[in-house]
Parts: C-alpha cells; structure tokens; sequence
C-alpha cells in the first residue's frame, strides 16, 4: 500500500490526478472503474454547471437553488489579499539573542491582551511570549500529570482567554484558565468508532482549527484524523470530525470520505445518517463558527454546512483551470522525496514516481477560517511564490 | 516581499496573523503579522 506523508510546508495534492488516487485504494482497486467513472462524471458535470452560471454578467451574486440553499457566485478576482512583510511586527526563534529556540512548531495562538503561546512538537513545554515578542516562560511540561505534554500538536484559544491543548500523542485535551493554568484534562479519541489505518494516502490538506459558537463546543482538527470508514461496503480514505463539548454531554461525528459526495453523521445518541456533498471531489475542510466549509479543489466550489451536516450555502468562483507545468510537479515531488529517511524513500519512491499526475492546477491549496469565521482560501501557486488568499465575508 | 511559500499560516484573527517560518536551512521561527480585515 502506497503511504504518502506530507510535510507541513510541502504542497504536495496538487501533484497526482485525484481520480488515480481513490483508484488507488486497496478495496477500491475492485470496483476501480466505476470509482473514477462516478469522479469524472461528477466533476465535469460540476465543471458545466459552474461554466453556465459564470456567464452572468454580474462580478458578484447570490441566488437560492430549488431547495432554498443559498448560491454565492463569484466572477471577480478580487478580495486577494497579500500579507507583506512590511506588516512585521516581531519574530523569534531565529537569532542567536533569542530566548527560545524552536524545534518544529506546531501551533501558536494569540491571547486577548497580545500575548501569544506558541507550541513547539519537539519541546515539551509552550512557551508564552508577550505582546511584543519577548520570551516570558515555559507553561507547562514533559509528564503524564495535569498540565504535562508529550506532544503538543494544537492550540485553540476559546473564551474568556481559555486555552485548549491538544496532546496528539496521548490523546489527552487539557482546558487552560486565563492564567494558563490547568482547570481540566480529558481524553478524546477519533478512533473509539473506527479503527486507525496507518497506511491511508496522506494527500489532503490539513483540516483548520476552529472554535464554534457556544464556547464550551470545537470542531477541529485537535481531533481530526484520516481514519478508514466502511461505507457502502467499500473501505476509502477518510477524514473525521468530531464534536465535544467541554462537559463532556455531547460527542458527535462527521465523516468524509475521499472522493465520494457523501458524509456520515453519527449523533451522540448512536444514530447514523447519510448527508450529500454537492461537490465533484472533497479536497479540504475549515471550521467556522456556526459550521463547516468543505472544498473542491478541482472547482473552487466550497459548501457551507451546518454543525449537524445540512448544507446551508454553496459558493462558487469562477475558474479557469490552467496546464500544470511538469518542471515544476518534478521540482515539488524531488523536495517531497528528499524529506523523507532514505529507508522510506527507498521504498515508496518508486510508486510515487508510477501515479498518474494531474494536468490542470487545482482551484485553491488550503482553507481556513479566521477567527472571525470568515473562510480564507489559498490560491494555488507554484513552490517559491509569494501566498495570495481569496477572503470571503459573510454575505 | 510578501508571506512565501515556506510561510504557514496558523492563526488570523483581528488585525494580526500570526506565522510560522521554515528558512531553507530549517529554523523555525514565528512571526505576528498586522493584518487589516479588507
């Protein structure tokens, strides 16, 4: 089985044909055929009908389909917005003078007064820094107590200066006071409903953090894994988000899965329901604040769903894909392989090199939220380009 | 010069981004960035 791993700064899902990779899943390969067969006709169709409603003269509009769902239609390239660093305030971790020395950050998160608290995969502790940069102390450190970290994968700052700590090596999602101080550790879990598959394609993006309305509820990717789900009867590669509240009343979970217009809601009370996905391909997810956005890349359609899977707006911007250049799929795939220990490289080089490649740029690279809610999405370009982020308000 | 392509985005929020660096020789740094909601 082909395992990909991503690094974090390697945008590497742009590289294969996404159809080849759902063909590539072991229980696909049986029904290959009609796997991509469902893929392609799915997003061409996707492909025509944004090509119909692109050709309003309108830069901008919203309409609601048959079901009342609302459309936002985009034609303009505007709302890009470029972070310069003339807008620099303050860095660390670079010069010699500095305080701490970063071995691979994970997550920051910034404070209601501007200080930030930064995690570090490599160091056990977070390190706290004030509102102009400079190194305050450790919080926290290595151990199984209260306010003991193995690995710090993410960070969420909740209400009222709260902090959640994500131990994704431990599983364990400690709740930090406004002074930084442990009032509570609990132990989540994305694999009690499904079994963990070590061997699953890791092409997609990260899912984004984010924290919903309520305060005492997330949905993010503390807890988002790529996990095998059983549906239909075929196994794929999928990607889970699960709800927990802080009181520990309500555990829920929406389940992806690669290449299929579908999800899985499980309620807290067991129950299982089936919602659609009105996308040609599910690439990537963000979290807002009422919801979830779940993106094409193919496209650049992105639907808005509620916490509970109903799709409650459908946005659309206007793309015309362009030709891939095979420079720089190779240039992308060599610093990919070169990221990888010699033993892992040995191995899978030689199937990375065989997958199909895709031929036309993908829509966008990356969603996130803001912490406003507002969905941001990465424009795609090539590997030593400036970033360039499409926001969407609210409307 | 704008964020590059070894820039991470780890949170945007009010007025400020903050950033994670990798220099091609693999330091890591964070970066807060003022950012001005269009």
């Amino acid at each position: 089985m082909l395992r990909v791993r991503q690094t974090r700064h390697v945008r590497t899902s742009f590289l294969f044909d996404p159809h080849s990779m759902i063909a590539r899943s072991r229980q696909c390969l049986r029904v290959a055929a009609s796997c991509v067969w469902l893929a392609l006709v799915s997003a061409y169709a996707d492909r025509a009908a944004a090509g119909d409603i692109c050709a309003a003269e309108a830069p901008r509009f919203s309409t609601r389909d048959s079901s009342g769902v609302a459309i936002s239609v985009s034609r303009a390239a505007a709302a890009l917005h470029i972070i310069a660093d003339d807008d620099e305030l303050w860095r660390t971790g670079e010069a010699e003078t500095d305080r701490v020395l970063f071995g691979q950050v994970t997550d920051a998160t910034r404070l209601s007064d501007g200080r930030v608290l930064v995690a570090d995969g490599r160091q056990m502790a977070l390190q706290l820094f004030d509102s102009s940069g400079r190194w305050v102390r450790e919080v926290g450190d290595k151990g199984s107590g209260p306010g003991q970290y193995s690995r710090v994968s993410a960070l969420l700052r909740t209400t009222g200066d709260s902090v959640l700590v994500y131990d994704d090596r431990t599983g364990k999602l400690t709740t930090l006071d406004a002074q930084l101080s442990p009032v509570s550790v609990r132990r989540v879990s994305p694999s009690l409903r499904r079994p963990t598959d070590s061997a699953a394609v890791y092409l997609l993006a990260a899912v984004s953090k984010g924290v919903l309305d309520g305060g005492d509820v997330l949905v993010s990717r503390l807890v988002a894994s790529r996990v095998r789900a059983q549906v239909t009867n075929m196994s794929r590669d999928s990607l889970v988000l699960q709800r927990e509240s802080a009181a520990d009343s309500l555990s829920d979970s929406l389940t992806f899965v690669l290449g299929l217009q579908r999800f899985e809601y499980y309620a807290n009370n067991g129950d299982l329901t089936f919602g659609d996905v009105p996308l040609g391909y599910v690439e990537s997810i963000a979290v807002g604040a009422r919801g979830f956005f779940v993106g094409d890349a193919l496209t650049f359609n992105v639907a808005q769903f509620s916490l509970r899977g109903t799709l409650e707006r459908f946005m659309r911007v206007c793309h015309e894909p362009a030709l891939l250049d095979e420079r720089e799929i190779d240039r992308t795939m060599d610093e990919m392989l070169s990221a990888m220990s010699p033993s892992s490289r040995a191995m899978e080089e030689p199937g990375i090199r065989q997958l199909p490649r895709a031929r036309f740029t993908p829509a966008h690279l990356e969603l996130l939220t803001d912490t406003r809610g507002q969905l941001w999405a990465r424009e795609f370009t090539y590997t030593g380009s400036a970033q360039r982020w499409r926001v969407f308000d609210q409307a | 010069m704008e964020l590059q392509d070894n820039a991470q985005l780890l949170e945007v929020g009010d007025g400020y981004a903050l950033v994670r660096y990798t220099s091609p020789l693999g330091v890591e740094s964070v970066r807060l960035y003022r950012y001005a909601p269009g």
